[in-house]
């Protein structure tokens, strides 16, 4: 279907539909032309209808011309290249930057590693002080909490008589209770020890 | 302003209202206050609706005015607002325009011709029972059918501004059109004579 369209009605207040081209035969142009006038008989323009859209849009009309985005006179060519080369320069420099102060924290973070590893003594300290920390009060406590009452009765000798501390097994308090909740371990395996 | 030299200088007229003359914006809005209504109209079949977003899209359009009146698509682009406008107006209420009422069509008058030009009438009842079938045949088209045959017939767009209004393909428009007139032509029993 050829179509040819013809710009005569264009801009028009009172527009009438572009012609069918070669396609339509005459009783479709003239089924066409009925729809034309029939469409829109009954539509009925209110009354001040233009003054009241000319009223609504005076605002902004007042207002003037908005400038669109990006549309701000360019800057000449020298110019671009300038600031190009400025923004590659800016991006470079913040990046040795970044690297030099990404580096000396790795070296920072790889001191205090080696330090930690190469002294024990603090912890040792550490875990000295923590066994201070668990009063008898508790250590009684955490007996009653076992299940193993017989166990219970073979170590608090050793509890109420403050001879011995737990760590004084094994030199661990955890693996003192595993060993009272863990059945297959007997009292004699702690007392040997000892 | 139907020739192409008032074409011409209606494109004055749009370059004077950009810049905020108030004459030429009122030729604007008199010249297309009515057209953009009676879409809007046909399409929602509200009348404080459309009048409403009628108002809306002419404020939008001056606002914007300068940007668009060299690119020599203002037609289109004044339409294409008001669709838009309608279309969003339609999803904000939930609801779908109404295609065509069954006022609209009320007054027309298809007769099936026998050979002659013009068409003939066979009786008001016959008539009423013919623009029912219209109503009933313009209904059960697709709704880009129906805004094609709207901006064609009340809007008065041809077929390349209907494309730019839709942002459709020319030929996608031409083909839909040229299918819609058929089948309302075979819907209504309007037969060819061979």
């Amino acid at each position: 279907m050829n179509h040819f369209p013809r710009e005569h009605f264009m801009n028009g207040s009172e527009p009438h539909p572009e012609a069918l081209d070669d396609g339509f035969d005459a009783q479709d142009r003239h089924f066409d032309e009925l729809l034309s006038s029939s469409l829109g008989d009954d539509i009925q323009v209110p009354v001040g209808l233009c003054d009241r859209i000319f009223s609504a849009s005076l605002e902004g009309l007042q207002a003037g011309p908005r400038p669109l985005p990006f549309q701000t006179p360019r800057r000449s060519f020298p110019m671009q290249w300038i600031g190009l080369a400025a923004c590659v320069g800016f991006l470079m420099v913040a990046g040795f930057w970044m690297l030099s102060v990404d580096g000396v924290q790795r070296q920072d973070r790889m001191s205090d590693l080696v330090q930690v590893a190469s002294d024990p003594a603090p912890r040792m300290e550490t875990e000295r002080a923590s066994a201070q920390l668990l009063s008898s009060e508790a250590e009684m406590m955490l007996m009653a909490m076992s299940d193993e009452r017989d166990t219970f009765g073979t170590l608090s000798p050793y509890i109420t008589t403050r001879s011995i501390r737990y760590d004084d097994f094994s030199g661990d308090l955890v693996a003192v209770l595993d060993a009272m909740q863990n059945p297959a371990m007997q009292t004699y395996d702690l007392e040997w020890r000892q | 302003m139907s020739t192409e030299a008032d074409s011409s200088s209606f494109k004055e007229i749009l370059r004077r209202a950009s810049t905020g003359d108030q004459d030429a914006w009122r030729q604007v809005v008199d010249a297309y206050g009515s057209r953009v209504y009676a879409l809007l109209f046909s399409r929602c079949r509200d009348a404080e609706l459309a009048e409403e977003l009628t108002q809306s899209t002419f404020c939008t359009v001056v606002t914007k005015l300068a940007g668009y009146v060299e690119l020599g698509k203002f037609e289109p682009w004044l339409f294409r607002i008001a669709m838009n406008r309608l279309r969003d107006e339609m999803r904000r209420r939930g609801r779908h325009a109404l295609s065509v009422a069954n006022d609209t069509l009320s007054s027309m008058e298809i007769t099936p011709r026998e050979g002659g030009d013009q068409p003939g009438l066979e009786g008001e009842s016959q008539q009423q029972e013919e623009s029912a079938a219209l109503r009933e045949a313009m209904e059960n088209l697709a709704e880009a059918d129906q805004e094609i045959m709207h901006l064609r017939h009340i809007s008065g767009l041809s077929f390349k501004q209907i494309a730019e209004v839709l942002q459709q393909p020319l030929g996608t428009v031409l083909a839909r059109h040229f299918r819609a007139f058929k089948r309302l032509r075979e819907m209504l029993g309007v037969e060819h004579e061979d």
